[in-house]
């Protein structure tokens, strides 16, 4: 990466960084560190736990992580598709249903009472765009066509609205590696990532805006050598890869922040979807698992929650190829210490499989304002209501203890 | 002669032109530098005027600038016009003068057969093949037009689903058939373009219970501004003259709109009680008399010279743009000309005060580096991966954040989306007349002389001087620095295999600097 750390220390910028650590007092007189300075520390009106968003990108088969197995209609949906006796773990409370056997690690937590599978849950008037559907997620408002709701996620929002702190909501997709976050110099020694720093801060007399751009600048340089040391450093337990793994070096930063946004991609099983999720499912599963741990070893998971949801679910029917297409309600499963594990919204029924697609009874929104109240301690109110964006609260459970 | 000049004209005048008679162009009433005799006639070439003389411009004036421009000023006007120009373009641009170059901007030339077949290989992804135009298209001043219009007229393909996805390039090509048309013919195109049609409900408006979406936006966005004249009870009016367009689908082609009068509410409407009689408006109509109400030109006016010039023109200067437009009949070239030669357009208050957008900005480096989209890889790959960068960096062309359009200027600014700008740079295509790949070759000492301790500066300073760059010396040991891999080893003393990346990253990061991502 950027060379040894001795290395590393001879630049220029290491001899300042140094320097500037004997002047401790200069670094909290400035307000963007001292921010950062601080350990993590209870937002005022929050719990201080961390939310987890892992968003399954291509439409998350539920029928496949939580089957009926036993149901007639759903193995006759899916001739080759279906999972069967063999392919699942029987829940204990009712054995009609099971955990795909990919998913070792989420049935064990679910016999833990840590798992919430929250069923059924979608939104109204089914969009089957990946595009838009994502983006009716990440908004968090059904009709995309502008207004407040349009201007920024809703987990951005709520970050304005109660926490404003420059790392409440980090997401691993636009941070990439954080341990090299910032201005992305991929050369040895950094030389350009240095050269932007010292550029933005050398400059006088520029116009306002000139100005304004080259505050921006410093701050992405301080910003991201504050995100940069505190990943540095990270050893995981295991063999930590993937997305769950930057979401674990961020988790562990102690940088205050609330909510933690990844995602899984490559759900979207049009075709041979058996052979698609021996790599998917377990994949998913493990280093989902490997991210528990390392959270464990560090005691930060009691405080966490990981929400996994899709854009849509898929089809109860098979098609030629074989695969399923677009569907409209999808599972979305909550996992963690705080979670009231169990099978919440509305068990797949017999009437349900009989349909095109599962349908739905719980509208996402629901969900996750109940994350923002019950696990972050936030009013959900200023981030999902808006005029013509009326849902229904009701997740059928209690979704934490 | 000299000392009945007045101050502004005279400070240069007076240094430059002793000894000429013709005195009429320069000092004129106004006190700006007006037009000046043709100096090249007399044998004093642009590059001797005395550098204090540039951007004498006055902010408030649009009576013409002088047509003679030094090299900085013809950069200025072609980052704005035109994105960016390479330095044969500014040179160009010198020689000719500031008409001609404004005219050769304003004449629209034929795309090449290649550019067109290699467009419509992205078919309905209208971002991607606006990007083969943006980067290589002859006509840049349209473009840049085009993404003025489609900020003001803002409609997002996301909206479309299916068979409707082509709409989005139907839209696109609209636009840019009316980009530098005439402003009343392209509000009636805009009306009835089926994507637009489909994202603010005007498709949906049936006569008994018609939707206001559109009626609302036309004036509030698009042709008056927020609360300008209009009341709610004229929303209410227009709207029902807005009814009896719909889209037809039939067989395999776009959906296409169609009026029909009786879809339409033939009852009489009345708009603007204060100003007109009331009679049975129909969408024509309906922009015929917002395009009577001097607060319409106005608006145009004030949104084209704010996107050019700066963000406080006088209302005496939009009152003489806006007569500009009235009389040409709301033909939008006039105007545009008569902003890019007037005086504001080459004043101080005209110079870093903006903030590129982040197609602007990716677009300005392409250009002023002459890049091409050659190679099979950058014909397929490279245009796609570039797009995504574009809308990771904030804008995604044909998808705006909603129907007011992008944010502009300062907030650009958001980290995650500056650094995916420099993520951006990676996209390289081929460069030059040589279509070298992966640097801009033609723009720096030789590939023999890399070995040589000299090479280092030269080569900042040929980049800089590039970008139209002052740079000072710790700047300039700045990017040397980067070079020679951070202080650890002299670039002329690296490994020729890895000489290029440095060279890369050293222009990426000047391709950064304040004055090249603002303007």
């Amino acid at each position: 990466m950027n060379g040894c750390s001795e290395c590393r220390s001879l630049t220029r910028r290491g001899l300042l960084r140094r320097a500037g650590q004997a002047a401790g007092a200069v670094a909290l007189a400035d307000p963007i560190l001292r921010n950062v300075a601080m350990t993590h520390a209870q937002t005022a009106g929050g719990t201080g736990n961390l939310l987890v968003l892992c968003e399954l990108n291509g439409g998350f088969d539920g029928l496949s992580f939580l089957a009926p197995y036993t149901n007639p209609v759903f193995a006759a949906n899916r001739p080759n598709l279906a999972l069967g006796a063999d392919d699942v773990f029987p829940l204990a409370d009712d054995s009609g249903y099971g955990i795909g056997r990919m998913f070792p690690f989420f049935n064990e937590l679910y016999g833990q009472g840590e798992v919430a599978i929250v069923q059924q849950v979608a939104y109204p008037d089914m969009n089957g765009s990946h595009f838009e559907s994502q983006e009716i997620y990440k908004f968090g408002v059904r009709n995309l066509v502008s207004g407040p709701g349009t201007k920024a996620s809703w987990y951005e929002r709520l970050r304005q609205s109660h926490f404003d702190e420059p790392y409440g909501v980090l997401d691993t997709r636009s941070i990439g590696d954080p341990r090299r976050y910032g201005y992305p110099d991929r050369t040895y020694r950094g030389a350009a990532q240095d050269a932007f720093a010292r550029l933005a801060r050398l400059k006088q007399n520029r116009t306002a805006v000139q100005q304004s751009i080259l505050d921006t600048y410093d701050k992405i340089d301080r910003l991201g050598e504050e995100i940069r040391t505190s990943t540095e450093d990270f050893v995981s337990t295991g063999e930590a890869t993937g997305e769950f793994f930057r979401a674990a070096m961020l988790a562990s930063a102690n940088l205050g922040t609330q909510v933690l946004k990844l995602s899984y991609g490559g759900f979207d099983t049009h075709a041979e979807q058996d052979t698609a999720n021996e790599t998917l499912f377990p994949r998913l599963n493990d280093e989902f698992a490997q991210f528990v741990n390392d959270l464990q070893a560090r005691g930060l998971w009691e405080r966490t929650c990981v929400c996994f949801y899709s854009e849509f679910g898929r089809r109860n029917a098979e098609n030629g190829s074989p695969g399923t297409d677009h569907g409209h309600g999808g599972h979305m499963i909550l996992v963690g210490p705080g979670v009231s594990g169990g099978r919440k919204g509305q068990n797949v029924t017999t009437a349900d499989l009989q349909e095109k697609s599962l349908p739905y009874y719980v509208d996402f929104r629901a969900v996750f304002s109940a994350c923002i109240r019950d696990w972050l301690g936030f009013d959900p109110s200023p981030v999902f209501q808006f005029d013509g964006e009326a849902y229904d609260e009701e997740v059928g459970g209690e979704l934490f203890a | 002669m000299i000392k009945t000049w007045k101050s502004v004209g005279a400070r240069w005048c007076g240094l430059v032109l002793v000894g000429l008679l013709t005195v009429s162009g320069c000092g004129g009433v106004s006190g700006g530098g007006g037009g000046v005799p043709d100096i090249g006639v007399l044998g004093i070439s642009p590059a001797s005027l005395d550098d204090g003389a540039e951007f004498g411009g006055h902010p408030q004036f649009m009576s013409p600038y002088r047509d003679t421009l030094t090299s900085d000023e013809a950069y200025h006007l072609l980052r704005r016009a035109a994105f960016g120009a390479t330095p044969d373009q500014v040179d160009a641009a010198v020689a000719r003068g500031l008409d001609a170059t404004v005219d050769d901007l304003l004449t629209l030339k034929t795309e090449s057969q290649a550019l067109q077949t290699l467009a419509e290989s992205f078919e309905d992804r209208a971002d991607e093949r606006w990007l083969v135009y943006l980067i290589e298209g002859a006509n840049p001043l349209l473009e840049r037009m085009t993404l003025i219009w489609h900020d003001r007229f803002a409609a997002s393909r996301r909206v479309l689903a299916g068979r409707d996805r082509n709409l989005g390039v139907v839209h696109w090509r609209m636009l840019r058939a009316n980009a530098l048309g005439n402003y009343r013919d392209f509000l009636a195109q805009l009306t009835i373009d089926p994507l637009m049609l489909i994202w603010l409900d005007g498709a949906n408006s049936p006569k008994d219970s018609p939707n206001e979406n559109y009626a609302r936006e036309f004036w509030e966005l698009f042709t008056l501004g927020r609360d300008v004249l209009y009341t709610e009870d004229d929303i209410h009016e227009s709207t029902r003259g807005f009814t009896g367009i719909t889209l037809l689908r039939d067989g395999e082609g776009d959906a296409r709109p169609i009026y029909d009068i009786l879809n339409h509410d033939e009852t009489v409407k009345n708009v603007f009680p204060g100003r007109a009689s009331a009679e049975n408006h129909d969408y024509l109509s309906i922009i015929d008399l917002t395009l009577e109400q001097f607060e319409a030109a106005r608006y145009v006016a004030g949104n084209l010279f704010k996107a050019f010039v700066h963000d406080h023109p006088s209302d005496a200067v939009i009152d003489e743009l806006a007569y500009t437009l009235i009389e040409s009949d709301f033909e939008i070239a006039p105007l545009v000309r008569k902003i890019l030669t007037s005086q504001a357009m080459f004043s101080d208050d005209a110079r870093g005060n903006q903030i590129t957008s982040p197609v602007e900005h990716l677009v300005g480096v392409a250009r002023t580096f002459d890049m091409h989209i050659e190679s099979e890889e950058s014909q397929t790959n490279q245009v796609r991966r570039l797009a995504r960068d574009l809308a990771a960096a904030g804008q995604q062309l044909l998808n705006p954040p909603g129907v007011e359009g992008w944010s502009e200027d300062e907030a650009w600014l958001e980290d995650q989306w500056i650094i995916n700008r420099v993520e951006a740079f990676t996209r390289t295509m081929e460069y030059g007349p040589d279509r070298t790949a992966y640097l801009p070759l033609h723009l720096l000492p030789p590939t023999d002389e890399w070995d040589q301790r000299e090479v280092r500066g030269e080569m900042v300073d040929a980049i800089a001087s590039v970008f139209h760059l002052d740079l000072e010396d710790e700047e300039r040991d700045i990017y040397v620095e980067v070079l020679d891999l951070n202080g650890y080893r002299a670039f002329h003393l690296i490994e020729p295999e890895n000489q290029p990346r440095q060279v890369f990253e050293m222009i990426r990061l000047m391709a950064m600097d304040e004055r090249v991502i603002g303007r």
